[in-house]
């Protein structure tokens, strides 16, 4: 091969099923003898439940099961297992699913859900964080005390709040003391929706024997089966999950969702398939979103703009439950001063539990909603002590020798934050930034803003990938990693044409996921596919060229160590032209008289997170980060000072993504990213009423951005090799949208000087705010 | 899940007044449905009988008459959009149809329907009012036109009776000179629904100034200005009027688009900004 | 219950569908042609955009008895054997697919831009595809893909 493999723009897999309407997502399969399932929803955010009359509904011609909470015993959840399939005893969430039924059409589902009766009593919903931690606020979860959880977290009894990680670092009161200026400020932000296309959808298929097979639409196959098996009480073996095309994720598709449901509604109908999809308005109720989030901020700086001290708080609007919520409380607070250096810390974390639909893992995992607070902070502490948003942080920001705030040492294998700030810093022409080109009335503003993240994950988080050749010679590779446009299976296929040199064209990633077939991946999350999936890919392929050599090298007549591999053949070394195709040992090379050595040729490779460890549960010390990924955001505005109505004229975005392996694809992974960091940033936002129904939950009232909201946007990749990551790839499929609110607030800022500390930022609160300014 | 409902496509306007005679319950005409259709999935409207109007061949006509332009009740918003007639003459609804939902949706969404759905922030009511139409309303027994200013008579409700049916509007042709605006307050430069939509009309010719405001009170809220502006006084004063009677006329909401405060704000402020491009553009 | 005759990529239909039956649903369960999707059910998401008598419409939206006599394109109807088309080569070529749920839609919408106007301007584009949602792509390589599309049919050339 002559053409370099890593760091081409390879086509993706599968982009022809997807462009000819051929691809089969969830929503499109259908088994025979199919029952359509539905659910009733609660109409109130918090309410006992007196009675639930399913008579009427269970004698509707054509229902086969009419389910409860009260015949579902069951708590499901990864890291705090405190989810019901269907409410019992109260509903903690206006949309919380009180029933479901499953029937032969949709049309008779929805007739028996309307026959359903159910009884409330209404009781006092606590909506607000704040609200929430005060001692006498109503209690969510009054069990808190029995729920199991993982061991990392600490809920607390008889409060609403789920967990709380503190992070400790140097003397907070001394380095207070030493501060020049202490400036402190609050921020909030909204709950946000996915908005995947697909809605989650998920059809089961209950079998003889306590089996079960399951077709879903799901980010991550073996999670869908340990927390379905644990929350079941069923056999890990017994359980066949399936994972076709699946219409985006974002995070939304982590964990386990409507899985145990229709499993039961099979299980009750008799073994007929049960299949559920969400409406869109159902997507938006009942199916979990992004925390909204409270930060408070207090930071110490000197006069030279290094901060000397930062204390902050953060409450977590987990919602009515906290399962995920835990762990991103747990991952941003690790994360919680952005990527900077700073020496005194002292840092809370809670997850507070609220009568509002529940939070999850949404793209960036906490992260982009602490680097509203954090970057927004930066700037408004540069503003007060007349620094260049520029400078303090390139005086702050972390590099090599730097220590974070649980203790890591930042070495030449990490990234480089101030390079990627750099970069956009130039790309906007940062320094220029006056309006006197501009009308009356508007003014230029211009922002920076910065992020990192590592993956949040268990310790040991593990995957694995198998490599069989197909008798032509091409070869086969199986992960469960999925692929849901990432584009992450393009990425492995380079890494196994480039390791066995050969054609990309001719390595086969088996598209379907499933449990049966497939090795074991923990979960598609945190941006560690590429890094660790790409690892045991690797592994593989040398596995496998270690195989092509064995058995070569007798026919060859020489020792392996003479062998190597070139253009799909294991060729000797002293003699290229001597060499045997990988199609003559694919199955077993076979001799001229008909002898035959070798065998079908499978391989396998694996890979373990390296070296992670528990954080500190009174310090946060501890190593709990794989790699991390650091980026930056220039943006440029122009602000209409009367009504705050804001263009954003220009993006620029970069990150230190290692190694670049497929660079269209990066690209497309920080276009997506950042418009939906845009989205979050400018007009997305859950709106509740005062008694907690949601009112925005149609895409008529949820807006997100269309193909006419694209500023101009400049991406920049920056390679930095990160030593343990495959050809010195770091993950970035989170990371683009991490900080857009926070560089569009900065440039607003700089533009007319308002204080935005709200998301979204929006024309109504800029307005306010100019009052405001006006009043002063 | 639409509810069950029985079809009906008749093919002449008497067939449509027999249906609704003879129909005790509620029935709905159905044009494009793209508002109709999404109120039943949400259960707010449940017909049991559905009247397709598209066949009725007078319904599909877009012309002019005498010093007026008929606007069948068929007549999509891309029809709008598309029609010289219209770009030619009465521009400021062709910018205002382009502001209805999406480019698909267009293509069904009817310029009658969104009138006939008077939600308070329907895009095409502003451009409408300020033009001067009237709308044609007929029953078996009756022909009656109303204007446009009277026909809505609150949200979601406007003054047609059950046995009654839109077959079109008049819209004025004003005099060469006149020109209008239509700006609308939005989250997204994609689809939304209006937060603020405000449409100014001016001739001088006519000494006609009219501003219209969607999205600002329970019904679109239309004032004539041609007394105040083409009287003595300043620019300045004139406009200070202007804007203190859009205050004085307006009572809008916070909703999940906008505030109240911020409604009030962007009234007047799109008004000015109409107001000065118009005034502008005739080169005072 | 209705009958009606319609066409779906040429080929003739004569079907009964219920007075309610959505035109989205008759395509999808009783046809098969799942390459339109419901992402919305509202007509706010374009996902589920065919082309009926040469117009992109949201499918979900209108009634099957609405098809009566019309003829409706779908994604299946884009490429024939292996063939694709020039639409579907340049969403490739622009890597404008992610997850590929919007994809049909975004084909179809594109179709129906360039049918009517072969040499699109950047804000043609956008009022054209604005009512389809991509959540994956940001958007930047569709555009580039419906403009590349327009030039393999030669419209940005002449």
């Amino acid at each position: 091969m002559t053409e370099e493999m890593i760091g081409k723009s390879v086509k993706r897999i599968k982009a022809l099923e997807k462009v000819t309407g051929n691809a089969k997502f969830v929503h499109d399969i259908e088994i025979q003898g199919m029952l359509h399932a539905k659910m009733k929803l609660s109409p109130y955010a918090h309410a006992k439940i007196v009675n639930i009359d399913k008579t009427k509904a269970e004698s509707l011609p054509g229902v086969w099961a009419v389910l409860t909470g009260k015949e579902l015993p069951y708590k499901v959840g990864l890291y705090l297992v405190d989810k019901d399939i269907l409410a019992v005893n109260k509903v903690r969430y206006q949309g919380e699913p009180v029933a479901a039924v499953a029937a032969e059409t949709k049309e008779i589902a929805e007739k028996a859900i309307e026959l359903i009766e159910v009884e409330y009593e209404k009781l006092d919903a606590v909506l607000d964080v704040q609200k929430a931690v005060e001692e006498d606020a109503p209690l969510v979860h009054e069990n808190l005390a029995e729920l199991e959880s993982a061991p990392v977290f600490f809920p607390k009894p008889g409060t609403n709040i789920a967990h709380h990680t503190k992070i400790r670092k140097g003397d907070i009161n001394k380095g207070f003391a030493k501060a020049d200026h202490i400036i402190e400020n609050e921020f909030t932000l909204p709950m946000v929706d996915h908005t995947a296309m697909e809605t989650h959808t998920s059809i089961a298929q209950w079998k003889p024997g306590r089996k079960v097979k399951i077709w879903t639409s799901a980010q991550s196959p073996f999670a869908v089966r340990d927390l379905l098996a644990n929350g079941l009480n069923l056999n890990h073996e017994d359980i066949e999950v399936i994972v076709p095309y699946v219409g985006g994720g974002f995070g939304g598709k982590a964990g386990i969702h409507f899985e145990p449901l229709v499993t039961c509604l099979s299980r009750a109908a008799d073994g007929r398939p049960v299949k559920i999809v969400m409406s869109r308005e159902e997507e938006f109720n009942s199916v979990p979103v992004r925390q909204g989030l409270y930060s408070r901020l207090k930071t110490g700086v000197n006069e030279d703009g290094e901060i000397v001290a930062q204390e902050t708080e953060f409450l977590w609007d987990s919602g009515a439950n906290a399962d995920y919520g835990v762990n991103v409380t747990r991952a941003a607070a690790t994360a919680g001063v952005g990527p900077y250096e700073i020496k005194n810390v002292k840092l809370d974390s809670k997850t507070v539990y609220t009568n509002k639909i529940f939070g999850t893992a949404y793209r960036g995992f906490g992260h982009l909603e602490i680097l509203w607070a954090i970057e927004r902070q930066m700037d408004l502490v540069a503003k007060e002590i007349e620094i260049s948003p520029y400078d303090i942080r390139m005086k702050n920001g972390l590099e090599v020798g730097s220590v974070t705030i649980t203790g890591e040492h930042i070495g030449g294998s990490h990234g480089r934050v101030k390079e990627c700030l750099r970069e956009v810093a130039k790309e906007i022409d940062f320094e220029n930034r006056d309006s006197d080109d501009l009308p009356a009335g508007k003014k230029r503003g211009k922002g920076l803003a910065t992020l990192h993240k590592a993956p949040a994950m268990p310790t040991n988080t593990g995957t694995a990938a198998f490599l069989k050749f197909n008798e032509n010679g091409t070869i086969n590779l199986t992960v469960s990693l999925t692929d849901y446009g990432q584009g992450t299976y393009t990425a492995l296929a380079q890494i196994v044409a480039d390791q066995l040199d050969m054609p990309v064209d001719k390595v086969n990633v088996v598209w379907e996921n499933n449990t049966e077939t497939e090795p074991y991946d923990w979960q598609t999350v945190a941006s560690k596919g590429l890094f660790m999936s790409g690892n045991a890919v690797i592994k593989a392929s040398q596995d496998m060229v270690q195989q092509l050599k064995e058995i070569a090298s007798e026919p060859l007549r020489c020792s392996v160590e003479d062998l190597l591999i070139e253009d799909e053949k294991v060729k000797v070394r002293h003699h290229l032209d001597k060499y045997i195709s990988f199609k003559e040992l694919a199955m077993g090379y076979t001799y001229e008289n008909g002898n035959a050595i070798g065998g079908p040729l499978i391989a396998r490779g694996n890979y373990i997170a390296q070296g992670l460890t528990n954080i500190d549960p009174e310090t946060g010390q501890g190593l709990p980060a794989l790699d991390w990924t650091y980026g930056a955001h220039g943006v440029e505005v122009i602000v209409d000072e009367e009504t705050g109505e804001f263009e954003v004229v220009k993006i620029a975005s970069a990150f230190d993504v290692g190694k670049a392996i497929n660079k269209e694809n990066v690209i497309g992974q920080i276009q997506g990213g950042v418009i939906q960091g845009y989205g979050s940033a400018v007009m997305e936002g859950y709106q509740f009423s005062e008694d907690g129904r949601l009112l925005t939950n149609t895409f008529t009232d949820y807006k997100v951005p269309s193909i006419a909201d694209i500023p101009e946007l400049k991406p920049i990749i920056v390679e930095n090799a990160q030593e343990d990551g495959p050809y010195g790839a770091r993950g970035v499929a989170e990371h683009p949208m991490l900080s857009i609110p926070s560089v569009i607030g900065n440039a607003v800022q700089d533009a007319i000087g308002v204080k935005i500390k709200e998301m979204p930022v929006i024309p109504e609160k800029i307005f306010e705010l100019i009052e405001s300014k006006k009043e002063e | 899940m639409l509810n069950e409902f029985e079809y009906y496509k008749p093919e002449s306007l008497e067939e449509i007044f027999d249906i609704l005679e003879n129909k005790e319950s509620e029935t709905a005409l159905l044009a494009g449905g793209t508002d109709l259709f999404v109120d039943m999935k949400h259960k707010m409207r449940k017909p049991d009988t559905i009247i397709d109007i598209k066949n009725i061949e007078v319904f599909s006509k877009i012309e002019e008459r005498d010093q007026e332009l008929f606007i069948g009740a068929a007549i999509t918003c891309n029809e709008i959009i598309d029609s010289e007639l219209v770009n030619k003459d009465y521009k400021i609804l062709a910018d205002s149809a382009l502001e209805v939902a999406a480019h698909q949706v267009r293509n069904r969404a009817t310029v009658v329907g969104n009138l006939c759905t008077t939600s308070p922030g329907a895009d095409m009511f502003p451009g409408l009012l300020v033009l001067k139409t009237r709308v044609v309303i007929e029953s078996k027994e009756e022909s009656r036109q109303v204007p446009l200013e009277q026909f809505a008579t609150g949200v979601k409700r406007n003054v047609l009776k059950d046995n009654e049916i839109v077959k079109g509007l008049l819209v004025k042709k004003h005099s060469a000179d006149g020109k209008g605006a239509y700006l609308k307050k939005r989250r997204t430069k994609g689809p939304d629904l209006s937060g603020v939509g405000v449409a100014g009309y001016i001739s001088e010719e006519e000494e006609y100034l009219a501003f219209a405001l969607g999205a600002v009170a329970p019904t679109p809220v239309y004032l004539d200005f041609s007394e105040i502006f083409f009287g003595v006084g300043s620019f300045t004063d004139k406009q200070e009027k202007i804007l203190e009677k859009v205050k004085e006329n307006i009572n809008p909401i916070d909703d999940v688009r906008s505030t109240k405060q911020y409604r009030i704000k962007m009234s007047q402020v799109y008004t000015r900004r109409i107001l000065s491009r118009l005034w502008e553009a005739g080169d005072k | 219950m209705k009958t009606i005759n319609f066409t779906v990529n040429g080929r003739n239909y004569e079907l009964d569908v219920k007075d309610n039956e959505i035109l989205l649903d008759m395509l999808r369960e009783k046809l098969h042609f799942t390459g339109a999707k419901e992402g919305c059910g509202e007509g706010e998401c374009g996902a589920c955009t065919v082309i009926m008598d040469g117009q992109a419409v949201t499918s979900c939206i209108i009634l099957a008895v609405e098809a009566d006599g019309s003829d409706i394109e779908t994604i299946e109807g884009q490429s024939v054997g292996e063939e694709i088309s020039d639409i579907q080569e340049a969403f490739i070529e622009e890597n404008a697919i992610q997850c590929g749920f919007c994809t049909p839609g975004m084909v179809m919408s594109t179709k129906a831009l360039l049918d009517r106007n072969p040499d699109p301007s950047d804000e043609d584009i956008d009022i054209a595809l604005s009512g389809n949602i991509c959540r994956c792509t940001g958007y930047y390589s569709i555009r580039n893909a419906v403009k590349r599309a327009a030039e393999k049919k030669g419209g940005s050339q002449s």
